[in-house]
Order: C-alpha cells, then sequence, then structure tokens
C-alpha cells in the first residue's frame, strides 16, 4: 500500500501537476466532444428535418389526389439523394401508411411508438427518427417520416475520441515533462534545507544558517530552523560556559580542601587516622582530575583550548609519565621496550604529558592488577609513534572509534570505571592539534593504544595541509 | 369491377388509396371523390387574368350527383376566399360566366358545342372517356378501381390557364 | 626571613596559604581586601606578593601591573594565583614573575615562592 505521505514531494508535485492536466484536459475534450456531437445532431436533425419538409410539400397531391405511386416516387428518390435514410413514409391524417420507401435489402418500416408521440425528432443509439407533419391550408394532411442510419455520427465519434485520447496523452507527456523541471524549485530549496541539517549533525556546527528569502512556507521553515539553530548554539555556548565557570568554581573549595587535608597528612602521626587522611587525598586528587578534565572539554567545545607550544625531550618525557604513573599503581608494572633516544619534539610539553598520563592511567585502571604495562615508540621519516599495550579487556571493534568520544564509557556493565570518559576525548583533541594521529587495536586480550607525533620537519608541511 | 373495399368518409384532403366501387354507395363514393378533387384542382390552376368576380362559379352541365358533393364543399370551403357557387347548367346557352365547367356524363349536349361555350378562362373537366383527346382540359378516368385524371396541355394553355407541375405529374397526359 | 603578602578573597585559602608559608619559615600577612594593598605594602615591604587574580570587584593582573607601574612597589615581584590556569599566559602582559595554579601542590607553591623570593 502506497502511503501518500511517503510518496517524495517532487514526485507528489508531480503526480499533482499530471493528474491535474489529465482531469482538466479530459474535462474540456469532453465538453468538447460532447458539444460537437450534440451540434452535429441537432444540424443531421434540422436537415432531415428540412428534407422531410420538402417531401411532404411535394407529396401535398399525391395526397390530394390519392396517388400513392406518385409519393412513392418522391420517397425513392431518396435513394440516391440522401442514401443515409434508410427508410421513409408518408401516412395519411389518420396514420396509415400511404407510400414507403426502404433502402435495398432491408425489412419495411417500423415506426417507433414514441415518434408518434409529436416529437419532430430522436435519436438513438444508431439512428434518427424525423417525423415532420404535411401541411396544407392550414390543415395537417399526413406525415413524412424519416428513419437516418447514423453511421457517419459513428465514424465522427470514433475519430474524435481517438484524437481526444492521443492529445490526452501528449498532454500528459508535456505536463509530466514540465513538472519536472517546476519541481525542482520547490524541492530543490527543500533538499538543501534537510542536506544542511544532516551536515550539522554530523559536524556539530550549528552556526551556520541555510540562506533562503522566500517568503513562502519553506522560507518560514527555514527561518524557523535557522532560529532554533541559533537557540541550540546559545543553549551550547551556555552550556560551555557554564561548565567553565563550574569548574572554576569547583577549584575554589577544592583548594581549600586539598590544603588543609594535606596539612592533615604531614600532621597525624596515628596509622589510622594518616590512613584516613589518606585515603581521603587520594580522592580529592581524582576529584581534581575530573574537574580539570571537564574544562578542557569545555574548552575544546569553544575553541578555547590553547596549546604553548616549545620544544621539548619526548624521551625524558615518557620517562617522567611511566615514573609518575608508576607511583599511581601498587601491582602494575610499567615497562619501556624501547631503546630510548634523545627525541625531540615541538609541541605542548605540559599536554602531551596529559596525553601520557592519561594513557598509562587507562592501561592501569582496565587490566588487572599485576599485569605489564608495555611503553614502545618507534620512528619513521614522517612521524614519532608511542605505544602503550596492557593486558586488560581489551576494546571490541566496534567501539574502537567511539571511546574517543565525549563522555563515552565502556557499554561492559560488567565492570565499574571511575571517570567521566572524558579523558580519551581530550587527548584525542591535544594529539589532532599537534597534527599526530591516535588510535585504538586491540583484541579480546588486551588493548594497544598508538598515539604519532610529527617530527619536527614535517611539521610546517603538516600545518599548511590541515 | 365489383369487389369488396372498406367505407372510407370521404371529405376534402385525405383518402386512402385503397378502393373500388360498389352499388349505390360507391356512386355517392365517387361524386364525392370527384367534387373532392374538382375542388382540389382549383389549388392548382391559375386562371390568371381571368379571375374576375367576388365569387367562384363552377357550372356543372347536366344532372348528376355529383352537383350536390360539391354543393356540400361549397358550403364551408372558399376558393382563394372566394364563395363558391355550383351553377346548374340546363342548356349551353346558359354557360356564360364560370370558372370551371364540368361536363357530367348525364350531360346530353355534344362537347364541341359546350367546349365552344365555355371559351378562354373556363377549366372544362369531363368525366367520359376519350373526352380528354377530343379537348376537355381534364377528364376523369377509372383505371384498376382507381380514380384518375386525364390532362390536355393543349386545352388547358388554349383556355389561357395554368396548371401545376404538382397537379400535372398526376395525371395522364393526353393531347 | 623572608616577607611575603598574600592576597585573597577566599578567607579559607588565605588562612591555609598564610600556614604554610609560616610552616615553612615566611614571614606573612594576609589580607582578604585587595583595597588594603597599598596600605600594607607600604607597612610591611614584602619580598614577594602572592596575588590572587580574581578578586571581589578588581582583577589582580590590573593590580599587578599598577604596583610594578609604581615606584615604591615596582621591584617587589609578584607571582599571581588563580584557579584558571590560562591565567599563566598574562604573566608577561603584567609583569609578573609566575603563576601558580588552583589547587595547588603544596610543594609547588613553596617552591615558586621560593624561586622569586629575592
Amino acid at each position: 500500500m502506497i502511503k501518500l505521505n511517503d510518496i517524495s514531494i517532487r514526485n507528489k508535485l508531480i503526480l499533482m501537476q499530471v493528474f491535474t492536466s489529465v482531469v482538466v484536459f479530459g474535462i474540456v475534450f469532453g465538453v468538447f466532444i460532447i458539444t460537437d456531437i450534440s451540434s452535429y445532431k441537432q444540424r443531421k436533425a434540422d436537415s432531415m428535418i428540412s428534407l422531410a419538409q420538402v417531401i411532404g410539400t411535394n407529396s401535398i397531391s399525391s395526397i390530394q389526389f390519392q396517388d400513392p405511386e406518385s409519393a412513392t416516387e418522391i420517397l425513392q428518390e431518396l435513394h440516391t439523394v440522401a442514401p443515409e435514410i434508410i427508410h421513409a413514409a408518408i401516412t395519411n391524417d389518420e396514420g396509415e401508411i400511404f407510400a414507403n420507401y426502404s433502402k435495398s435489402g432491408l425489412d419495411s418500416f417500423k415506426i417507433p411508438a414514441y415518434i408518434l408521440r409529436n416529437r419532430s425528432s430522436v435519436f438513438t443509439e444508431h439512428q434518427l427518427f424525423v417525423a415532420n407533419p404535411i401541411v396544407s391550408n392550414n390543415k395537417v394532411i399526413g406525415k413524412v417520416y424519416l428513419e437516418v442510419q447514423l453511421t457517419e455520427l459513428q465514424q465522427i465519434k470514433e475519430y474524435k475520441y481517438k484524437i481526444a485520447i492521443v492529445l490526452l496523452l501528449v498532454a500528459l507527456v508535456f505536463s509530466f515533462l514540465i513538472a519536472l523541471l517546476i519541481q525542482s524549485y520547490i524541492s530543490k530549496r527543500l533538499l538543501k534545507l534537510v542536506k544542511t541539517m544532516k551536515n550539522v549533525r554530523k559536524t556539530g556546527e550549528f552556526s551556520k544558517p541555510v540562506n533562503d528569502t522566500g517568503k513562502d512556507e519553506i522560507g518560514t521553515l527555514t527561518k524557523a530552523y535557522n532560529l532554533l539553530m541559533e537557540e541550540i548554539e546559545e543553549s551550547q555556548r551556555k552550556k560551555d560556559e557554564f561548565i567553565g565557570i563550574a569548574s572554576h568554581e569547583l577549584k575554589t573549595p577544592l583548594t581549600s580542601i586539598k590544603g588543609y587535608v594535606e596539612m592533615l597528612n604531614l600532621m597525624e602521626d596515628d596509622p589510622t587516622k594518616k590512613q584516613f587522611v589518606g585515603k581521603a587525598l587520594g580522592n580529592i586528587n581524582k576529584l581534581e582530575s575530573l574537574v580539570k578534565d571537564l574544562l578542557d572539554v569545555s574548552k575544546i567545545q569553544s575553541g578555547q583550548l590553547q596549546l604553548n607550544m616549545n620544544e621539548f625531550n619526548m624521551d625524558e618525557l615518557i620517562d617522567e609519565a611511566i615514573a609518575a604513573s608508576q607511583v599511581n599503581t601498587g601491582t602494575h608494572q610499567i615497562i619501556r621496550e624501547d631503546h630510548p633516544g634523545n627525541e625531540i619534539i615541538y609541541g605542548d610539553k605540559q599536554r602531551i604529558e596529559q596525553v601520557l598520563l592519561n594513557l598509562l592511567s587507562n592501561a592501569i585502571k582496565y587490566s588487572p592488577g599485576e599485569s605489564k604495562v608495555i611503553v614502545d615508540t618507534k620512528k619513521n621519516e614522517k612521524e614519532f609513534i608511542i605505544k602503550i599495550k596492557d593486558n586488560g579487556i581489551g576494546v571490541p571493534a566496534e567501539e574502537q572509534l567511539e571511546i574517543f568520544e565525549r563522555f563515552y564509557r565502556t557499554k561492559d556493565i560488567s565492570i565499574h570505571i571511575s571517570g567521566f570518559g572524558l579523558g580519551l576525548y581530550i587527548c584525542r583533541d591535544i594529539i589532532n592539534r599537534h597534527y599526530g594521529r591516535i588510535w585504538v587495536e586491540s583484541t579480546g586480550k588486551g588493548s594497544i593504544f598508538y598515539f604519532t607525533l610529527p617530527l619536527k620537519h614535517t611539521l610546517s608541511t603538516q600545518q599548511t595541509e590541515v | 369491377m365489383n369487389t369488396l373495399f372498406k367505407k372510407y368518409f370521404l371529405l376534402i384532403f385525405l383518402c386512402p388509396f385503397c378502393g373500388s366501387l360498389s352499388a349505390q354507395q360507391n356512386a355517392e363514393q365517387e361524386a364525392n371523390l370527384k367534387a373532392a378533387f374538382i375542388y382540389n384542382f382549383t389549388k392548382y390552376i391559375d386562371w390568371g387574368s381571368y379571375e374576375h368576380g367576388n365569387d367562384f362559379i363552377i357550372a356543372v352541365a347536366g344532372e348528376s350527383p355529383i352537383t350536390q358533393s360539391l354543393q356540400e364543399i361549397a358550403r364551408t370551403s372558399r376558393v382563394d376566399d372566394k364563395i363558391m357557387i355550383i351553377k346548374k347548367v340546363a342548356r349551353p346557352s346558359d354557360i356564360d360566366d364560370c370558372n370551371i365547367l364540368f361536363i357530367t356524363k348525364e350531360c346530353r349536349y355534344p362537347l364541341d358545342f359546350l367546349l365552344k361555350k365555355a371559351g378562354p378562362g373556363v377549366l372544362t373537366i369531363s368525366e367520359e372517356d376519350g373526352f380528354a383527346e377530343r379537348g376537355t382540359a381534364f377528364n376523369f378516368v377509372i383505371l384498376n378501381d382507381r380514380l384518375k385524371f386525364e390532362a390536355n396541355l393543349k386545352a388547358i394553355s388554349s383556355a389561357g390557364l395554368k396548371a401545376g407541375a404538382q397537379l400535372l405529374k398526376l395525371a395522364i397526359i393526353v393531347d | 626571613m623572608n616577607k611575603i603578602l598574600v592576597v585573597d578573597d577566599d578567607l579559607d585559602i588565605l588562612s591555609l596559604v598564610e600556614l604554610i608559608l609560616k610552616m615553612n619559615n615566611f614571614n606573612v600577612a594576609a589580607i582578604s581586601r585587595w583595597e588594603d594593598i597599598y596600605n600594607k605594602m607600604e607597612e610591611f615591604k614584602p619580598d614577594l606578593v602572592l596575588l590572587d587574580v580574581m578578586l571581589n570587584g578588581a582583577d589582580g593582573r590590573e593590580i599587578c601591573k599598577n604596583l610594578h607601574l609604581d615606584k615604591e612597589t615596582k621591584n617587589i615581584p609578584v607571582v599571581l594565583f588563580s584557579a584558571n590556569p590560562e591565567m599563566g599566559k598574562f604573566i608577561k602582559d603584567c609583569n609578573a614573575q609566575d603563576f601558580v595554579a588552583k589547587p595547588f601542590e603544596m610543594s609547588s607553591l613553596l617552591n615558586t615562592i621560593k624561586a622569586h623570593v629575592n
């Protein structure tokens, strides 16, 4: 069942136009044909009545002098004069047949009853019956009846129907072509709107208004859409602003809490109390890092994240990051497998450190205790590749791109992993800004996170590319 | 000549064509029919300059039942809006001003005499075989049990009259 | 003993920093109202000022600039103090010496101050 709403507007418009054309033309042709045929019939009837009139006049004397032969002679003339007349008869004033004529090969005339009832002409499907009184001295002395074969009419009808159908088909084709051209005007604007909407969903750029200056419904729709987009953009901005403010506001009391708890830590000797304080401190640090991540995300979203670019020693940074991460894990072993060189990288040292710390922290978080985390590096002529391998739960293939999205947490609910799910999103942004790449390869037995950083000499070309 | 037939009422205009004659009834019918014919003749004859007077006079020569039929017609009908007068003519010398001279078969007078007396402007009608050849304009004959009439074109034209084609086409032309 | 002037409108943070610095043998003056800075500077004559950026009704960077313009105070090092890590970029603009982010590691705070105090 085809629903009207499922047909594209383009097709609906075309259908509508074609349908309208066909209906209108059909009606017009119909009317024309009907009036044509009507007037043809009228003219035919009139001319036959005239003929009957003439016959009648010429038969007056035959009737007056009771000479049916002469009347019959007149009727016989019809054979040549009006071959479409198949029967003719002259009756007297009492209705009895005085003279009659039938075209060769046909039975004699039977005057239909309805003719006798004072009608001068009657059309049946194939014949025309005509009756005309014979008047002499203002008195009706008889009647002339004619039966006319309407073959000509049949032919005319067929011809006209054929022409009408041909013209109708022509009209159909033309209206289809015209509709095809015209509909694009409407559907083009609509499709442009749809395309923009799809794009916005993909890129998240809400600020691109659709340009449409029409005052019709599509124009109104476009304006409403643009306004809506503005509102969304505004609310996005407010949200980001809020995140920024919120994280800033959160940091102030955090500062106090952290400071005082650290003091407590220094001052407390009692082992139990020290343990408690230690737990509090650990969580304060977690909290602090979550708040920082939130702020980073807000900056990335609003395009405010800026890098402090400098040259630094990558190998040293890796060692530092490993050392810092090792402190946070009891049982994991973080091992460096490559041969450390002294690779100098141009980038934001603090941010790259952030990436390393994040990846290492993930490796520790998502793999069981006492397992190994392996750090490896490689270098080719274009880039420096860092690899962090763990033996954890791995990342399913369908999630390997999604994990870098905001707020993405693993779908595996059997494990509870803390955090907002922002870390990889921030890492990706940082690495992208360095013109590097970040990705994961994974089986069920563990994951390998890779990221690349361009070597110094390739940077200038990279920058123009992106 | 005697065959059965239906009875028709014959007034002026319409007669069915089936007819044959039998005895008294038939005689009456024949008279009526002939009178009707005579009356109808007037519709097709042009008297031209011979039209005169306010009345239309049909002179009937001889004692004939047709006279009565003519008189009946004359009661209700007119010729050219003129009152019809049926005049009995006993002797030829009585024939003077008339439009039609009807010579009945009862008339004993010689035809030539009557014709001479009739003169121009008079339509002569007879009902005796051979009279048309002898000079009457129209002559009734019975053919196949049907009433027909002969027409003598020369007689018509020498009387200075014109006969319409519609009439002549029905007549048996005799010369 | 080096004299440190701490300016922050958050009283808890103010006390905390004062405590930490005192524990590390600094002579500390702590004020929460930035309007009092000039008077305090004159009275206390600090060797370094730890200056919060987001003050009630004032921007620490502006104050820092003004301090540098003033003949009396232009040689006193200023360390900016803020929860907004971006503030680190403004050090040069307002003639501050360094920047400490909130929340801070105690060691980090102490090291920075020790580094710049003359």
